[in-house]
Parts: C-alpha cells; structure tokens; sequence
C-alpha cells in the first residue's frame, strides 16, 4: 500500500525546547489514522509541521510523493491538505457564511465550492441556521463544527484534525463521530488527534502512540485496544 | 452667538474629518497590527510636503498630485513594513515603538533638511471666495478636502467589509492562524494593511495642507492626536476613530473659539483622561465592532 501522507524522522523545536524527537507515521489515501498520547506528548506538534505552521528541523514530510516541508501553509493546503487546529481559532467578528466563504480562499471554482458548501451544511444543518450570526457568538459544539466546516471547504484529500471532542456534550460527540465518518466515507483521509481515545480508536483503523516526542507503538485500533497494559500506560482509559 | 457657535461647529467637523481619516490609519496599525506607531505624524507630514511639491514647485494638477501622493506613500509604507516591522513582528510592542521613534526623528529631519523650516501651502484649483451656506462660511478647497476625506474613509469600509482583501484582513486580525491555515498569506495582508494606514495619513496631510499649511515639524502633535482618537474611540474601532475624530474636532474648534486659542490642543488629551476614568477602553471597545 502507498501512503498518502508520510511523515518520516521529524524533528521539531519550539526555540530550545525540543518538541519531536524522530516522529515517524503514514496515512493512507481515504483512511482514518489516529495520532494519541498523554497531554504534552507533541501530538498538536506534529499536526502543526505537516500543515506548514512549524518548520521541522529534521526529517520530512511528503504528501502524495512529494516532499512538502518546505512548503508554506497555503501551498500545503493547496496540495490537499486542511488542519483544523487545536482549540477552533474560529473568527469571532465574522459571521458563519462568511467564515466558509474564507474557509474556501485559495479555490477558483466557484461551482466547486459552492456543491462543497451545502455538503458542510448537509453535515452541520446547524450551520446553515445559523449563517448570519457572527461566530463568537456560537456555542463551544457549534463553533467546533464550523471550524470543520472550514477547514472542508478547502476540498482536501487528507484532513487533519486536532482534538475535535474537546468540550463537546456526549450526545454531541456522538453527532461528530458521525460526521467524521461521513467525511471518510466521502473519500478524504483522516488524521484524528485525540484525548477521548476510545472514541479515536473506534473511529480509526490504524493507531500511532506517541510520548514526549517520540513513537512509542503503532498498530490496527483492534490489537492496540486489547493490550490492557498498553491502555492503562498510555491512552489513559 | 448661535451663528458662531454654528460656524465653529462646521469648522470643527472639517478638522474632525481629517482627524478622523488620519486616526482610521493609526487604528490599523495600533489597534490591529498592534504596532506602536509614533511615525504616524510624520506619514501624514510627508503627505502634505509632497503635495506641496508636486503642485507648488512641479505645477502639477492638484488631483494628480493627490493620487501620486497615494501611489507612492503606500509604496513607502509597504517598504517600511517589510524592513522595520517584520522582523519585529513576533517581538513585544517596545521593540517596533522603539524603531519607529527612531524613524519619526530620521523623517522629521530628512524633511528639514529637503524643505526647510518654513510652512508650505498645498495649492488647489478652486476660488478663495468664501461660500456661503445660509449663516455659515466655507470655502470650496475645505468642501472638496472632506468630500475626500469621506469618500477615503466610505472607502476604506468597504474594502475592509466587502471585499475578498478586506476579508483576509479580518481574518488575520482576529485570528492569524487560522487564517494561515485558509491559505490567507498573512505577511502580505500585514504588509498591504501598514501601506493602507501610511496613505490615509498620508492623504490626510495633503488635504490639509492646502486648508491650512504643510511643515516638517507638524507629525510629532499630528501623531499625539491620533493617539487621542483612536484611544477615544477604542483600539480598532472603525466607528471609533470617526466619530472620535469629529469629537476632537469640534472640541478643540468650540474651545477655541468661545475660550482660548491658546490652549486649544490641550483639549483632545484633557477628554481622553476624562473618557478613561468613564470608559477605560474607549467610546467603542465591544469586540463584534472591531474592523
Ligand atoms: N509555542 C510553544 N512554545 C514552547 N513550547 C511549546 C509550544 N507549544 C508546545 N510546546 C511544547 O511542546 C511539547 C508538545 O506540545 P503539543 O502541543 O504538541 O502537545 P500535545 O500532545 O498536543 O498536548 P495536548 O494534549 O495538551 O494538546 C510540550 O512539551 C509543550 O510544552
Ligand atoms: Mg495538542
């Protein structure tokens, strides 16, 4: 099998402070990946360097072949890759509409964006009701469904996503998972960074562990989940 | 009484305008891009010199030099982002003050040296002849300086409100990131929103220039003023540095007139430490306002 993503021998440093040690990880293309770990482990890092934010220090990252972490966040993205980050970093001035609009800036198919708009409202019927109302205004469940919604309108292939239950009601994490899946079965990949590891390991066929920077075991969801010790240590549950 | 207080008013909202487009440019940068811009005076300084230039000693037509003036201290603006301010982007707000009151005395003195010390007048087209609107005076250089300075400032809004630019622009400025992750380029959207605070000072000190005069030692009061009104306004406030401009305009004409020229630019800072024991974040400070 060919990855789309692979992400081989990174190192990234926040000034002194080394944040990844050697991360090593693959997706393939349509598959749901999960990325877990105990807080601090440098899970937001890597998602950070694969999307352009961060510069690794070592390492590399291809996507689709071709090598990319030189790249700048808009060439990435415009590559077919979309991060929708820790903590939303929704617009609070900017209305709902408007926010998708922006979430499809660097597309010149009006056509194309336009049949990926109603597809984020057809996942978040919320949104559309809420179109007019200025992001800050929304609830903590609907400002992290827009923040997807944004970050789809991008059309990628490979969707990173950062700690999308944070916060979230359980019947609300109920209607992600949901969502997650029909963006996998809508034929874009999936790299699902999670606290609520039952939930990713669920969702994902594939796991990576990571702690303090560096791999720790990988494996299929099912396998990772039936070593007691491995969920005690690691995945917190 | 009523007719000079009605006068007075008048020629307090054509100051007020200026003041007003002048502090629009300062909020960008301020209130948005969060840099400490004490060369701001100067920007509006260098406006009118050039002004005064290309129509007093090139004999250019007034409206081209306007659009020159434009042209080229966006161009000066653009470059004085990309050389001084970003490298220091990620740096505290000190470090750019610093630079830029480093650059206000570079400018200030550069402008002696090339223009001298005395006053210049920007001169325009139109009759001197005094207008009259029923009790009121004016004249047309002072109607047609805030016709520009209000279709500047309408402008500006819609840019800024209607625009795919304008949108870009929000988006960095509320949140950078994920306006990096859109694929907005955020240096560019920097770059182009520092030009755009140069050229409406700038642009403000060549309308005024030809109401009253242009001279190099202006900025340093210029820039206090738009301090004044963007912190009467509340930092980034659109709305704000309007109405606060025209509110420091009138202010300062009324006082003038019915108390003491004297001390008629004392005034706009004696309102803002009264406003701040009110209202510590300005007339305008609600986040959903912001620009
Ligand atoms: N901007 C920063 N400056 C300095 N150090 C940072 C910065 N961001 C993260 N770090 C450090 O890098 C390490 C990895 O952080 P990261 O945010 O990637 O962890 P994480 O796995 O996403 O954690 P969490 O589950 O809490 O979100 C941590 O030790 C953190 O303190
Ligand atoms: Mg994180």
């Amino acid at each position: 099998m060919t990855a789309v993503l692979s992400v081989d021998h990174l190192d990234v440093a926040y000034g002194q402070v080394q944040a990844l040690a050697g991360v090593s990880l693959a997706v393939e293309a349509g598959e749901i990946v999960a990325l877990v770990g105990a807080n601090g482990a440098g899970k937001s890092t890597v998602l950070r360097a694969v999307s352009g934010l961060l510069r690794p220090r070592a390492g590399r990252v291809s996507f689709e072949g071709r090598r990319i972490d030189s790249l700048s966040p808009r060439d990435i993205l415009r590559a077919g890759i979309a991060h929708c980050p820790e903590e939303r970093k929704i617009w609070p001035a900017i209305t709902v509409a408007e926010t998708l609009e922006l979430g499809a800036y660097t597309r010149r198919d009006a056509a194309g964006a336009e049949r990926d708009r109603r597809r984020v409202y057809a996942y978040f019927p919320r949104l559309e009701e809420r179109r007019r109302q200025l992001a800050g205004t929304l609830s903590g469940g609907e400002q992290q469904m827009l923040a997807i919604g944004r970050a789809l309108m991008s059309a990628p292939k490979l969707l990173l996503l950062d700690e999308p239950s944070l916060g979230l009601s359980p019947m609300l994490v109920d209607d992600l998972r949901r969502v997650i899946l029909d963006i996998h079965c809508d034929g874009v990949a999936v790299l699902l960074v999670e606290q609520n590891v039952h939930m990713a390991l669920d969702l994902a066929a594939r796991a990576y562990v990571i702690e303090t920077g560096r791999n720790v075991i990988d494996g299929r969801s099912a396998t990772l989940l039936q070593n007691d010790a491995l969920v005690r240590a690691y995945l917190g549950a | 009484m009523l007719d000079l207080a009605l006068q007075f008013t008048v020629n307090g909202l054509v100051v007020g305008a200026f003041y007003a487009l002048s502090a629009l440019g300062l909020t960008l940068i301020l209130g948005l891009m969060e840099v400490v811009n004490f060369a701001h005076g100067e920007f509006y300084m260098m406006g009118g010199i050039i002004a005064y230039y290309l129509t007093g000693v090139l004999g250019l037509d007034f409206f081209a030099s306007l659009a020159i003036v434009v042209l080229v201290m966006g161009a000066f603006g653009w470059v004085v982002d990309r050389l001084l301010i970003r490298p220091l982007r990620s740096k505290d707000t000190l470090s750019t003050a610093l630079v830029t009151i480093g650059l206000s005395i570079f400018l200030v003195n550069t402008f002696l040296l090339l223009a001298g010390t005395a006053p210049h007048k920007v001169a325009t087209p139109f009759p001197t002849a005094p207008l009259l609107l029923g009790p009121v005076v004016i004249n047309e250089t002072r109607l047609f300086a805030v016709a520009v300075a209000a279709v500047a400032i309408l402008g500006t809004h819609l840019l800024i409100h209607r625009t795919r630019l304008g949108g870009a622009m929000r988006a960095t400025f509320q949140n950078k990131e994920a306006a990096a992750l859109v694929g907005i380029d955020v240096e560019r959207i920097y770059g182009f929103t520092f030009a755009l605070g140069t050229t409406m000072a700038a642009v403000s000190g060549a309308l005024l220039g030809s109401i009253y005069v242009a001279q190099p030692t202006v900025g340093g009061l210029v820039s206090l003023k738009a301090f004044v009104v963007v912190i009467l306004g509340g930092m980034g406030s659109f709305a704000g540095a309007v109405i606060g401009g025209l509110i420091l305009g009138v202010a300062e004409s009324l006082w003038g007139g019915f108390v003491s020229s004297g001390y008629q630019d004392v005034i706009g800072f004696a309102f803002v430490i009264l406003l701040l024991l009110v209202r510590p974040y300005g007339l305008f400070h609600i986040r959903s306002e912001r620009v």
